[in-house]
């Protein structure tokens, strides 16, 4: 019995994993179900203030008259709206609790492959400290990306027709974009090294998930691309049937569409966090 | 050079649209038509303010040494013993001019140039007036503004009488700011826009319409000829007022002559970069330029244009001119786009909005509109701006709907946006009882000029067309629009045109609304259902009686006629008619079922109606259901975001 198995074996049984995989991407669905519409509860007290309710076809109405109701929906209701801004501390707060739903599913699937896990305490401290650095890192990779695409942009300012200097700016983002989801990659990586070894220093962890995405990159780069991709086009399918089915007076429908489309999102990331487990091997 | 009258072979054009009325006629009955008033056919305007000029472009100082001759007719009954001319370039000399200190500048994208621009007069002579030089009797400033030089007063050594003409002869420099308020220079892009000395308007009292350049308004003139040669490098591509009837090549530049008759402006660009289209629209030569790379932007104006134009002609008269030139600057010059001049319109955005906006749309249309409403009336503009951006946003209106329908300004997130909802929307973000026929400087920020002149004015009129009928309206501005073409009306004007076929009532709204700034809220204000008490002594016979009564109640000084739909609990509907007299009209209902919904204004023809969510009301104890669509876009956007961000 290895010092990891022997200290997972001390934990109080309350803290060992219970359930399925499914169970914790249920969790983890339920959590951002909860936070996206506890950050929309505004849109709908606003809803109820204006009274719309009161037309026949309410539900409807909204999307009807070229959005003359919506506007003096958000009209009458501004100071209301304004007034239920979304609190910067209350986003960090939701933020920061998502790691826990997180750990909970990276925890279900390790266990699930043999791999021993690290103490919760512990585990959250690194993801805590992988989020922060991953947000740094992603807003200078941004900040790199918009001043090329700006630096691009006014080099070619001066060319008679304009696409040139705006096509060459696109693609200065479009590269920003994929070296973003390179550090996606790389952040999931990280994750799942720190839920399994956490015994290991975080630095080294570090290095090492970077040095396994350099082995495997392009198998890596190929299923994760494709995760990204079907998740694209699950967001943007269940938006557009969600929008037809408001149009039609179908609201109650809609809302259950974009919370189905948000599950199935979340079960896509369940699955590729399985693959990952599974091709990363017990000890890696 | 001379001046005289050409042949208008596009009259003969016109004869023939004008002869084809029943197309046009039809297209009109689709959507509550007019036709044309058989026999009315406008008159000519007299040659008042005519200009013979030459002008050659200095491209490299982006300077304009301009020589020519002004033909002026005293068409007033008085004599004149002085002259104001407008030398509107003077706005961008610097920081002190009344343009530039006035914190409103930014209003028409008057920011502070990177290279300042003036107009300085050389030569100013009056040939009937034994060529006297007048220079030395030029007012140095503008009239009681020592730091503002765009309008200036010319002593006249003897009076012109009435009927007489008086020739001026000048010379003079203008040196183009970078490019803002739709005038200037950027790069080798430039547009010139009131870039020659200019003669303020004799009103036929005798009284000069002079006023210096203010940030909020725009401009006023006399109509005349203008015949006008632009010397430029030969690299450049011209766009002009009018039409161009002679072109010489030689020493490595290029000179365009352009005539253009019965106008009072005249504008023009030149930029080596332009793409042209040519095409017949209506029996007009449209010609487009654009920037490289707006090939869509291009297709969909011309697409524009070859259905608004036919719809404008039978609506407002047919457009006179033969010609009409769309310049669509580049997007580094975006200050000289969305703007009128006779017969020539600036248009502009970047050059993806084709592919996903109705932007540019929605900029031609607007400009479009600007030739008769502007062009072919040429009302005080500043003096009412209403006349002209009014009454041409309410034309926009009426020419979106009948073209795109109700979704005219896109879609976003599945909510499409309709340019009555956005005109509402800017109109009420920011309430305001100012009367919409203000003088443009008297209103106290541009927030104001736009929610009251531009969406304010459309939706008045949207809602006369509502109450009133749509052709009674569209007759009634058809007949003005012809009536005073050339005539440069007055608000009184348009009001005995209207009056003619409008009922008093509505005459009463539209005054109250233009000169005193009146508005209108309708509400269900109470909607209440109790069982009648039976008498004892009757014996009960069916199921209890219920009296239902229902309160509306109008704030506001407008009186407008309006209906209340009353839904049963069987469903049953009632719909019963207010005249808008009074603070509040009650209804009450006895049967066996109550009352459950009240709605006033269910068609929603009021327009101008300040809150539109207090126009119904269900019975207490009827549940209102809140729709959840809001909420299900809220939460997308959430989880769109959140997926964003996470770490």
């Amino acid at each position: 019995m290895t010092s990891e198995s022997a200290h997972m074996n001390a934990m109080p049984p309350v803290l060992l994993p219970v359930g399925s995989a499914w169970r914790a991407v249920l969790l983890r669905f339920g959590y951002d179900a909860g936070a996206c519409l506890l950050l929309a509860l505004p849109l709908w007290h606003a809803t109820v203030a204006s009274a719309i309710g009161a037309f026949p076809n309410a539900a409807g109405l909204l999307h009807l008259d070229g959005g003359v109701w919506l506007l003096e929906l958000l009209r009458t209701q501004q100071a209301s709206l304004r007034a239920s801004v979304v609190p910067g501390g209350l986003l960090l707060l939701l933020s920061s609790l998502a790691l826990l739903p997180e750990w909970w599913l990276l925890r279900v699937l390790t266990r699930r492959a043999g791999a021993p896990c690290a103490e919760l305490t512990q585990a959250l401290r690194r993801l805590g400290v992988l989020a922060l650095g991953t947000w740094a890192l992603r807003a200078l990779g941004w900040a790199a990306g918009i001043s090329l695409a700006l630096g691009v942009r006014s080099l070619l300012q001066r060319q008679p027709d304009e696409r040139t200097a705006d096509l060459a700016a696109c693609a200065a983002l479009a590269f920003t974009l994929l070296l973003q989801l390179g550090v996606s990659l790389l952040r999931d990586l990280a994750a799942l090294r720190l839920v399994r070894h956490g015994h290991q220093r975080l630095l080294a962890e570090l290095v090492r998930a970077a040095r396994q995405l350099r082995a495997r990159a392009a198998p890596l780069s190929a299923v994760y691309g494709s995760y990204r991709a079907l998740s694209l086009a699950v967001l943007l399918g269940a938006h557009c049937l969600s929008v037809v089915l408001a149009q039609r007076s179908h609201d109650a429908l809609s809302l259950l569409v974009v919370l189905l489309g948000l599950g199935l999102r979340v079960a896509l990331e369940g699955l590729w966090l399985r693959w990952l487990v599974t091709s990363a091997g017990p000890a890696t | 050079m001379p001046l005289s009258w050409s042949p208008h072979a596009h009259r003969r054009r016109a004869l023939l649209w004008r002869a084809a009325p029943v197309l046009a006629a039809a297209l009109l009955l689709l959507a509550g038509p007019v036709s044309a008033e058989p026999g009315e056919s406008p008159d000519r305007p007299p040659a008042i303010a005519s200009y013979a000029l030459h002008a050659r472009l200095d491209a490299e100082r982006h300077e304009i040494h301009g020589r020519g001759q002004i033909l002026w007719l005293n068409s007033s009954a008085q004599p004149v013993s002085e002259l104001y001319l407008h030398l509107y370039l003077n706005a961008f000399e610097g920081p002190h001019t009344l343009f530039h200190r006035s914190p409103l500048r930014q209003a028409r994208g008057g920011k502070a140039p990177r290279r300042w621009g003036s107009i300085r007069l050389q030569r100013l002579v009056a040939r009937e007036l034994g060529q006297q030089d007048l220079l030395p009797a030029l007012e140095p400033h503008s009239p009681g503004d020592p730091q503002d030089h765009t309008d200036r007063r010319v002593a006249l050594p003897a009076a012109v009488q009435p009927g007489e003409r008086l020739t001026l002869e000048v010379e003079w420099v203008s040196v183009l700011p970078e490019v803002q308020v739709r005038t200037g220079f950027s790069r080798d892009f430039h547009f010139a826009g009131q870039w020659f000395p200019k003669l303020a308007r004799l009103e036929p009292d005798g009284n000069w319409a002079h006023f210096a350049f203010d940030p909020l308004a725009e401009f006023y003139a006399d109509f005349g000829s203008y015949d006008v040669t632009l010397d430029v490098p030969e690299h450049m591509i011209v766009g002009a007022t009018g039409q161009r009837v002679a072109e010489t090549r030689g020493e490595g530049r290029v000179s365009a002559r352009y005539r253009a008759d019965d106008v009072h402006d005249f504008a023009w660009t030149a930029w080596p970069h332009f793409r042209e289209r040519h095409e017949q629209i209506a029996g007009i030569a449209v010609r487009l330029l654009h920037p490289p790379g707006h090939d869509r932007n291009a297709e969909r104006t011309l697409e524009l244009l070859r259905r608004a134009i036919p719809h404008f002609n039978a609506r407002y008269g047919l457009y006179p001119y033969p010609t009409l030139t769309v310049v669509h600057p580049p997007s580094h010059a975006g200050e000289a786009g969305g703007m009128e001049y006779p017969t020539l319109i600036t248009t502009g955005g970047d050059w993806h909005l084709g592919f996903w906006t109705r932007a540019i749309e929605y900029v031609t249309v607007h400009e479009l509109g600007h030739q008769w409403f502007y062009g072919l009336l040429a009302s005080d503009e500043r003096r009412w701006p209403f006349l002209d951006e009014g009454l041409n946003s309410y034309a926009e209106s009426v020419a979106l709907r009948e073209l795109f329908g109700d979704d005219t300004g896109g879609t976003v997130l599945g909510f499409s946006l309709s340019s009555e909802a956005l005109r509402r929307f800017g109109m009420l973000l920011r309430p305001s009882s100012l009367p919409i026929a203000l003088a443009a400087s008297e209103f106290p920020s541009i927030v104001d000029v736009g929610s009251t002149v531009y969406q304010r004015t459309a939706l008045l009129f949207q809602t006369l067309a509502n109450v009133y009928g749509e052709q009674e309206l569209t007759r009634a501005l058809h007949s003005y629009a012809l009536r005073f073409r050339f005539r440069h009306p007055t608000p009184e004007d348009l009001l005995a045109v209207l009056g003619e076929t409008l009922p008093p009532g509505a005459l009463q709204n539209l005054r109250g609304a233009l000169f005193q700034g009146h508005g209108v809220d309708y509400r269900v204000s109470s909607l209440e259902a109790a069982t009648v008490p039976r008498d004892p002594a009757v014996p009960a016979q069916g199921s209890p009686e219920i009296e239902s009564r229902v309160v509306v109640s109008r704030s506001g000084e407008l009186q407008l006629p309006v209906q209340v739909l009353l839904t049963l609990q069987t469903g049953e509907q009632l719909r019963q008619s207010w005249d808008g007299v009074g603070a509040f009209w009650v209804f009450t209902h006895r049967g066996p079922s109550p009352i459950v919904s009240a709605i006033v204004d269910p068609e929603r023809r009021i327009a101008l109606d300040g809150d539109l969510l207090d126009n119904a009301r269900v019975l207490s104890r009827e549940r209102a259901n809140a729709p959840l669509s809001l909420f299900a876009r809220g939460a997308e956007l959430w989880q769109w975001l959140g997926a964003a961000l996470r770490p």
